[in-house]
């Protein structure tokens, strides 16, 4: 399918989705994730490649499906009829708050959005994309086939988050789950690291993953001395003496944050990854996939 | 001791406590936006305990010491003056002569010179007239104005001084009226000063007389006068030309600016006045007698022996007449003698040569250079010479033909041309160029020209012109004195420097507060 290029932070090139997909697609369609809670998805026929049955040719059925031995045998068109692989809905929750800004982060997150995207329409399922802050900013309804990345790659390239003000409400994106799987990135850079809002689209989604994107440049701060520093989404400011000690300190911080986190995914059977927005996403896309397939 | 030229822009300096305030909170203090506040929350402990005063932002000096050099330029500070040297270039064209209430503009012009002089130091002082800028004249005392005013009185109009004499190390003052712009036409070197004088505006003068001799009566004289209203209202003035007791009258009316000929036939006298009337504030152009004595015939003595045809071409001669036998002190002498003998006396003869026989001349004729071409003579018929003139050194050959000379000045006390041409057979008293020749040669005698000679005094045009320049053409009466040139062109040069540097501190000012309000992100792309 092709990527577009419509904006400023560019989408991962055709090459790198491919390869992607043909990697993930093993990760995604040999066993699908389900969570504790989850509903139970039945076999049912569709597009796939794992034999369903067989059934009379119909106009309209592909040519290439029609089982030529059957055919033969009964004297009748047949075709064959495969499982559907992706009868789930997906939903990409894409973080869109202030603290997201930074374009390693926004970045990083995008390509994660958009290979992930990439790779389950190549799969045949119904992917989404919603955009959050303090609300959903951005929808693009579900949908299926080359088309439906397009979109997805047009909201994508054109979407920006706020410079300051624009707070991370996750519940938000509730409402539209209606079973859908959900894929999180996010920096969980929240009240509680928004463990409450991943309980509540845990018990509405089938499979819930979780990306945390971080980036040094939430708790390294090049300048020394008497700053006054100001909250992204809040606007809160606080003053402080800026010095090494300072960043290490609020390095921990964040480093405790992200185990708590991951302690609460793990308890939640949520696949949670945390990822370093300065280093490739796909190695970590695939690690993500490896270890979510192992969990569920 | 320094002097300001527009001290009131240095209550500009007032603003420097207020800048000084602006910058009051101390180093401008860094926002910066982080992603999630709660991370640092134990690093409000590092701040030092207590409040502190902070310096203000040492950026205020440097934005201080701009505006005090901004101000301190657009009040235009004056070095203390110093020995200059001086020329003052005088007007002494006619107008300055007009009389206004405490005299004549030039002796008005002359004091208010003398009282600024006096206000300050020259090391030298050269005093200039327009009409003879090359001279320089004396202290500027009432000898000198006296010299001026007489110069005056023959003067028209004056035109500016030549730029090689404005030299750039001396100040240059202009005494003038301004009733010419011509004076005022200084070119890239302007006057430091300008004094003016005059409130009078209206005048009507005599421009110019010029007299010919009447190509209808030889007797009389053609007199034609213009007479030019240089003021700016319109004047009525009779006209009188008096010449050897006739009076001519006549009354005009003239409109502002406005010139009028007026032309009359008059005995040939010694003398023809002109004059206007009623007076007014400049009566030296309301009149100018004229000397008709170069119109005069001269009386030429022409010896019997002479041929008759040259006697004919003399007596036929508008300008000339024959001298009585014995007459005194004719104008020339016309001797055909024939003799080489010496001439004594001084007056001028007029050689004719015949020792020999007549012949034709052969070739074409050549004029010396210092005959005009409107005196050369195209001859029909070919001359007859009756000598062969030997040239010596130092004589002036006036006219050859086929390279022998016909006509030679001869060195000596006295003026004395010979000529080998024959003017008594036949053939010369037929020839028509013979009286163009006996005119041709008694003018290279006398030195004269004698046909269509015309005299004139002329003062010049629009020298009756009276109107002073009004003050808007100056600014003042007296222009303030351009001391120090090229430091005005260095404060020029200062306030557009200092202005683009103020404006980039503001700019840099405003771009500080905007940060202010809108800390930036740690993540600066």
């Amino acid at each position: 399918m092709a990527a577009a290029a419509l904006s400023r932070v560019a989408l991962p090139p055709q090459s790198e989705l491919d390869a992607f997909a043909r990697t993930a697609a093993h990760l995604l369609t040999e066993r699908m994730p389900r969570a504790v809670g989850s509903r139970v998805v039945h076999r049912r026929a569709g597009m796939g490649i794992q034999p369903l049955d067989h059934r009379e040719y119909v106009p309209g059925d592909e040519i290439r499906h029609i089982d030529w031995r059957q055919t033969a045998r009964r004297q009748r068109p047949v075709t064959r009829r495969f499982e559907a692989e992706s009868t789930g809905d997906w939903l990409m929750l894409l973080d869109a708050s202030s603290s997201m800004r930074a374009t390693t982060k926004w970045a990083h997150a995008l390509c994660v959005v958009s290979a992930m995207s990439y790779a389950l329409l190549e799969l045949g399922h119904r992917v989404g994309v919603l955009a959050f802050g303090a609300d959903v900013l951005s929808h693009c309804p579900a949908g299926r086939g080359q088309h439906q990345y397009a979109t997805i790659a047009r909201l994508l390239c054109t979407f920006e988050p706020r410079r300051a003000g624009e707070t991370s409400n996750l519940a938000a994106c509730a409402p539209y789950m209606r079973g859908a799987s959900a894929f999180v990135a996010s920096d969980f850079l929240a009240t509680d690291a928004m463990e409450r809002e991943l309980a509540l689209l845990h018990r509405r989604a089938t499979a819930l993953h979780a990306v945390q994107v971080t980036d040094e440049s939430d708790t390294m701060v090049p300048d020394s001395g008497v700053l006054e520093l100001v909250d992204a989404e809040t606007g809160a400011h606080r003053q402080v003496a800026m010095s090494e000690t300072v960043c290490m300190a609020a390095t921990r911080a964040r480093a405790a944050m992200t185990e708590r986190l991951q302690a609460f995914c793990v308890r939640n059977a949520i696949a949670f990854t945390a990822s370093d927005a300065r280093q490739p996403w796909q190695p970590m896309l695939v690690r993500h996939l490896m270890r979510a397939q192992r969990a569920c | 001791m320094l002097t300001f030229a527009a001290p009131w822009w240095l209550a500009g300096l007032a603003l420097l406590p207020v800048l000084r305030w602006l910058h009051r909170l101390g180093r401008h203090r860094r926002s910066l936006i982080v992603s999630h506040l709660p991370l640092w929350r134990g690093a409000e402990n590092t701040l030092p305990a207590g409040p502190q005063r902070q310096p203000p932002d040492p950026a205020w000096r440097r934005r201080a010491l701009v505006v005090v050099l901004f101000f301190v330029a657009l009040a235009q500070p004056r070095m203390p003056a110093s020995d200059h040297d001086l020329t003052i270039w005088i007007d002494d064209s006619l107008s300055m002569l007009t009389r206004e209430a405490e005299g004549t503009r030039l002796d008005s012009a002359l004091r208010a010179a003398r009282a600024s002089i006096e206000q300050r130091r020259f090391h030298d002082v050269q005093v200039r007239t327009l009409s003879h800028p090359w001279q320089t004249l004396g202290a500027l005392d009432s000898d000198t104005a006296n010299a001026i005013a007489a110069q005056a009185r023959r003067n028209g109009m004056v035109n500016a001084p030549p730029r090689s004499l404005l030299l750039p190390d001396r100040e240059h003052w202009l005494v003038t009226d301004g009733a010419h712009a011509g004076v005022l036409a200084w070119g890239e070197r302007r006057p430091d000063r300008i004094i003016t004088a005059g409130h009078v505006d209206r005048n009507v003068g005599v421009e110019m007389v010029s007299a010919r001799r009447s190509l209808q009566a030889p007797d009389l004289v053609d007199v034609e006068v213009t007479m030019t209203n240089g003021g700016v209202a319109a004047e009525e003035r009779a006209l009188v030309i008096d010449a050897g007791g006739t009076e001519h009258r006549s009354a005009h009316r003239l409109e502002p600016g406005a010139s009028m000929r007026v032309r009359a036939a008059t005995p040939t006298d010694a003398r023809v006045q002109v004059r206007i009337s009623p007076a007014d504030a400049l009566p030296e152009d309301d009149s100018i007698e004229l000397d008709l004595s170069p119109l005069r015939k001269r009386m030429i003595m022409v010896e019997p022996a002479c041929p008759s045809a040259l006697r004919m071409a003399i007596a036929s001669h508008p300008a000339l007449a024959i001298a009585a036998p014995g007459a005194t002190a004719p104008d020339g002498e016309i001797d055909c003698g024939g003799d080489s003998r010496q001439v004594t006396g001084t007056t001028p003869v007029l050689r004719i040569r015949a020792d020999r026989m007549t012949e034709f001349a052969q070739g074409v004729p050549e004029w010396n250079s210092a005959i005009p071409r409107a005196r050369h003579i195209t001859l029909e018929s070919p001359l007859k010479t009756g000598s062969r003139l030997e040239v010596h050194e130092h004589d002036t050959v006036l006219m050859s033909v086929g390279g022998d000379a016909v006509a030679v000045r001869r060195t000596g006390s006295a003026r004395l041309i010979e000529t080998s041409l024959d003017f008594a057979s036949g053939d010369s008293a037929r020839n028509p160029a013979t009286p163009l020749l006996a005119n041709m040669l008694i003018e290279q005698l006398l030195g004269v020209d004698l046909i269509d000679r015309v005299i004139a005094i002329d003062r010049g045009e629009l020298s009756a012109r009276v109107v002073p320049m009004t003050p808007t053409n100056v600014g003042a009466r007296e222009v303030p004195v351009q001391e120090n040139r090229r430091f005005d062109e260095w404060i020029g040069f200062a306030v557009i420097l200092g202005l683009v540097v103020l404006i980039r501190e503001l700019i840099a000012l405003v771009a500080q507060w905007r940060r202010l309000d809108e800390p930036r992100s740690v993540d600066a792309s």
